[in-house]
């Protein structure tokens, strides 16, 4: 096959924006490690009664937060506010994470009962200093599976800001 | 096969590409145009003879079937003048005898040298032309080793453009491989989906339900299924659901999303604490 110069310099040309396109995915694949932040629905249901949250997990080198918002439903129809904020430090074994809470923001309008809240959620929601395992699978796509140890919620991966 | 030429061992003359070059700078080269070129050939295959005007119309230009202005002679004899100078043998190798005509200066030592194809070398035989003994000896030796000297220049031009050829192809390859490897390092990094080993277990016009593998023990597929008809009304908006209900664990999971998970972009988790 005889290449022209023309030829030639549209392979460079090409060649180069592959090359591009390869390292944005990479940096991406890289990048939806750490550090991350991603967004879940989730409704814990547990004696007929619900509790439906909106949890916002980021992860950074060796700290986070994740903040939950959400309300619980009672049988009668009324409902409670849950709105928080946690503040953890947590050290990674591959996809196993040991998340330990330093810190609880409760916001004003959260005002469910922190003891009816212990039975549907860990202590590491409610105290300080309590840890939370868990294995956390990245399934690529911007979908993160948080296990314990059935699947507990999908984390949809969010960019900064959103 | 075909002649080459040197000339006082500094030259080295392609009639068949009409080009000149400097043995001991093989970069440097000069291309005459054609009529130019024939014009040196004549003088070269004429040493130590005087050529004049009609001799090169008729060598030139009428074998060719041309007919020109005398014009177009002095034209390129003037250029064939400039390209020697420039290739560093000076303007006075063609010497002009008035009234008669052009001839290479006494003292122009001419080998020529037998080439076949591009750079192989067969056999090579002497022309020593001198003007001043007006003698013209031919003498056919082997000479390898002279050959391989004076060949130099052309092969190494060869040699240089194939690598300018090549170059290019280089940094593509360069920029490939790179690229491939990654998308193969991205490839086989990359495992299945979590829910992908889940079974299809029931499927409506609006649902897809489907089923932990460990849902299968005992009776949890089941106890599995009533925990994904809860949301069955809600199928137009999430349709695709996947249940884990192990037996042994008072726990359950529905995970339900608005296509299927690998694709989704939308999943809702329930949790449920028996």
């Amino acid at each position: 096959m005889k290449l022209n110069k023309y030829s030639i310099v549209l392979l460079v040309f090409l060649s180069t924006i592959l090359l591009v396109i390869t390292a944005y995915q990479l940096y991406r694949t890289k990048e939806s490690h750490h550090p991350l932040t991603c967004r879940a629905w989730l409704t814990q249901v547990k004696d007929n009664i619900s509790i439906n949250v909106l949890l916002r997990f980021m992860f950074r080198d060796g700290y986070g937060t994740v903040s939950m918002n959400g309300h619980k439903i009672y049988q009668n129809g009324s409902t409670s506010v849950i709105s928080r904020m946690v503040y953890f430090n947590f050290r990674q074994d591959g996809d196993f994470y040991l998340l330990t809470s330093k810190n609880i923001v409760k916001f004003p309008d959260d005002n469910v009962d922190e003891e009816w809240v212990g039975n549907y959620f860990p202590a590491f929601y409610l105290k300080k200093e309590k840890d939370l395992y868990i294995n956390i699978l990245n399934q690529g796509d911007n979908n993160i599976i948080f296990i314990d140890p059935i699947p507990l919620l999908v984390c949809k991966t969010v960019l900064f800001g959103q | 096969m075909y002649n080459n030429y040197i000339i006082n061992e500094s030259v080295v003359f392609h009639p068949t590409t009409s080009t000149l070059y400097d043995c001991k700078a093989p970069d440097h080269l000069i291309e005459l145009n054609s009529p130019a070129a024939r014009c040196l050939l004549l003088l070269i295959k004429r040493s130590g003879e005087v050529v004049n005007q009609q001799e090169f119309m008729d060598f030139v230009w009428k074998k060719s079937g041309m007919t020109v202005t005398p014009n177009a002679y002095y034209h390129n004899i003037s250029v064939l003048r400039k390209g020697l100078k420039k290739i560093g043998l000076g303007d006075d190798i063609i010497v002009t005898i008035p009234r008669i005509g052009l001839t290479l200066a006494a003292g122009t030592r001419i080998r020529m040298i037998e080439t076949e194809k591009s750079s192989t070398v067969n056999d090579d035989a002497h022309i020593v032309a001198s003007s001043e003994n007006k003698s013209h000896r031919v003498s056919e030796k082997k000479n390898h080793t002279a050959n391989s000297n004076i060949l130099s220049a052309p092969s190494s031009h060869s040699a240089r453009s194939k690598w300018l050829l090549c170059f290019p192809l280089l940094i593509v390859f360069a920029l490939i491989l790179p690229t491939i490897s990654v998308y193969l390092i991205i490839f086989f990094s990359q495992k299945d989906n979590y829910f992908s080993d889940f079974i299809p277990s029931l499927s409506t016009k609006e649902c897809h339900i489907l089923l932990s593998p460990l849902t299968f023990e005992g009776d949890g597929k089941e106890s599995a299924l009533n925990y994904a008809k809860e949301y069955v009304n809600d199928c137009q908006k999430l349709p695709w659901i996947y249940v884990t209900k192990i037996p042994s664990l008072p726990r359950a999971s529905v995970i339900r999303c608005d296509k299927s998970f690998s694709q989704s972009s939308t999943c809702i988790s329930a949790y449920f604490i028996e």
